[in-house]
């Protein structure tokens, strides 16, 4: 060993943790093969959709529109105490549903199947930022890097903010693939047949409120892998949350289920939001009722951003006064 | 301007079901910039407690640190730059190869890319930059520290236990690395260590650690002649009648193979005119200088 180069400052470039970090991520094998994982769903729910369903011809659809219209005039005959202004509501059917040959349904399918796949990639995102912030503890770099960032804060929010950033571009991504595939569907199997006019705005607020979950998740997952300093047990701690205490909760604190993380992510995702019991309450003039809460998209976003960002907020607040040994 | 300055500082690790354990107990140490300073103390004396305290990782009960004249941990964000450290074992991700280990923390710290070249080819690993980390042997994690703590050319190194894990010839290398950089004019070296023998060959300072306190620190040289005995070795042609002559003289010898120890002698000229006086002429006579190993067992027993 010598010293190959003259003693003078090396340290000539602006310190840039945030493009190291990220550069960390993308190397990370398992990283790759989760996203790749997400990716190979998406691609399977799509060719599943696509051998499932198949495009139905101009009778077919027009025959679908007369039995729907026909359909209508008899629930509204047979039931002719329904109000006028409810008839829609009570007796409408969309005409893709007397549809023999199955074709795939926009208007259907894509809002469901968008959910779903935003539910999956918040799950592995959830895994990558537990994954992630284990790693950094069971390789023990993280006081390896502080030689070199002493700022642990600035250490720990840029890591966070770099897998939160990973989710929206993940989450973002899956949406319009999913968006992109689905209209190749609809053209190629399907119909655009019963597409509300605010079809494509609610789509857009769906595939946002899903981004938001996944950006959420992984912020959670990797919070929590900080508090505890193990992947698995991070793991570990979210399944039993999830599996005992919320159902505990839901059984003999119904007054909290508004506050149960799984409600709220209903409650966030479902357009409209949820409604969820509370148990039985008096309410004056109407004797001993259920309880209920509605559980707005806006409410839930704001309980699970508060839960998060408590995690969070123990996180930091822990890497900063522990003693790293 | 010291480099490095600890006062009265503390360190207790309160554990769940376990009784405290004093790390650090009034730590006072002074570390002036350039050359190589040792740092020695048995396990468990506080060695790497107290570079942890440096380094921030682990803060001090009580009492002030100061890295280039700041105060640590508070002004760590400026000085780290300045500071290439090494503790314990190095610690790396496993499934990145050593290269792209080291380019992430040059890139965090803003070190130009050709440097980290510069620094595997400093400590014999560019051939093997590539590999992952997690089929390096020890000694070659090791190595891929001690290039990590050079990346940023600083004014400071921090080594914890450097030769961990390194063959001979890589120890040899590395000793000669240290004593390269300790003397460059610009570079301090503080190496802590459990081996004697290289921190007496490598090191100008140093500061002996025990129970969690310094027990003496200084010029390696003058920490050695604290503990001299004034023993010398002596080599006659005649041993026996030689030997004679000394114990009637009522100094102490003993034996040391084919020659003599004198014990206690304060004089050495007195005992050459001495034993010339009987016909006795010396063909060797050498004062039995205290090794860091004595002067380490003698200091930390006492502590």
């Amino acid at each position: 060993m010598s010293v190959g180069v003259q003693s003078g400052d090396a340290v000539t470039e602006r310190p840039r943790l945030l493009r190291a970090e990220i550069l960390r991520l993308r190397s990370r094998r398992f990283v790759a093969l989760l996203l790749a994982i997400g990716f190979a769903i998406v691609l399977v729910v799509s060719i599943a959709q696509f051998f499932i369903h198949a495009r139905p011809s101009s009778a077919d659809l027009a025959q679908a529109q007369v039995q729907a219209d026909q359909s209508y005039q008899q629930c509204v005959t047979s039931n002719p105490d329904i109000p006028v202004d409810q008839r829609d509501q009570a007796c409408r059917q969309p005409p893709q549903d007397f549809l023999s040959s199955s074709p795939f349904v926009a208007a259907d399918e894509m809002p469901g199947i968008a959910t779903a796949l935003g539910a999956g990639i918040a799950a592995l995102l959830f895994l990558v930022g537990t994954t992630s912030g284990g790693a950094d503890w069971s390789a023990k770099t993280m006081p390896a890097l502080l030689f070199w960032e002493s700022r642990r804060t600035r250490v720990l929010l840029t890591k966070l903010g770099v897998v939160a950033g990973l989710a929206v571009v993940a989450g973002v991504l899956t949406q319009v693939l999913w968006t992109a595939i689905a209209a190749v569907l609809t053209s190629t199997r399907g119909t655009w047949l019963g597409k509300p006019p605010d079809f494509w705005s609610q789509l857009v607020w769906l595939d946002l409120r899903l981004v938001l979950v996944a950006v959420l998740a992984a912020a959670a997952g990797y919070a929590l892998a900080s508090i505890i300093r193990n992947t698995g047990a991070a793991l570990g701690v979210t399944f039993v949350y999830l599996v005992v205490v919320e159902n505990v909760v839901r059984f003999f604190f119904r007054s909290l289920t508004p506050y149960l993380v799984a409600e709220n992510l209903g409650g966030l995702v479902n357009p409209g939001g949820v409604i969820v019991t509370t148990g039985q309450q008096f309410v004056p003039g109407q004797g001993i009722r259920m309880g209920e809460v509605h559980l707005s998209n806006l409410r839930s976003g704001l309980t699970l951003g508060l839960a998060v960002l408590v995690l969070v907020t123990l996180a930091t607040y822990l890497f900063r006064r522990r003693d790293l040994t | 301007m010291p480099v490095i300055e600890i006062r009265a500082a503390h360190k207790t690790y309160h554990r769940r079901g376990k009784p405290d354990e004093k790390a650090v107990d009034g730590l006072d140490l002074v570390v002036e910039g350039g050359g190589v300073h040792g740092f020695l103390g048995p396990n468990g004396s506080g060695k790497t407690t107290t570079i942890r305290m440096l380094l921030g990782l682990v803060r001090a009960g009580s009492g002030e640190l100061r890295l280039f004249d700041r105060v640590v941990p508070d002004a760590l964000p400026e000085v780290i730059g300045d500071i290439g450290a090494l503790v314990e074992t190095p610690l790396f991700f496993p499934t990145f190869s050593g290269r792209r280990n080291l380019e992430l923390l040059a890139m965090t710290a803003g070190v130009p890319k050709p440097r980290i070249d510069e620094v595997l080819d400093t400590v014999g690993l560019l051939d093997r930059a590539g590999d992952n980390v997690k089929g390096y042997s020890l000694g070659m994690k090791q190595r891929l520290g001690i290039a990590a703590a050079l990346l940023k050319k600083p004014q400071l190194l921090i080594l914890d236990e450097p030769s961990n894990g390194l063959d001979p010839a890589g120890m040899v290398e590395m000793r000669g690395l240290l004593r390269q950089l300790g003397s460059d004019g610009r570079t301090t070296v503080f190496l802590s260590s459990h081996l004697l023998g290289e921190v007496e060959q490598v090191c100008d300072h140093v500061t002996i650690l025990a129970r969690g306190r310094c027990v003496v620190s200084g010029r390696v040289a003058d920490v050695l002649a604290t503990r001299q005995t004034g023993d010398v070795r002596v080599r006659l042609d005649d041993p026996a009648a030689g030997k004679a002559v000394l114990d009637a003289a009522g100094f102490t010898v003993t034996s040391m193979g084919d020659c003599w120890r004198v014990h206690g002698v304060p004089d050495a000229a007195a005992l050459t005119r001495l034993l010339a006086d009987h016909g006795h002429y010396l063909s060797e006579l050498a004062p039995i200088a205290a090794d860091l190993e004595t002067v380490f067992l003698d200091l930390t027993r006492e502590a």
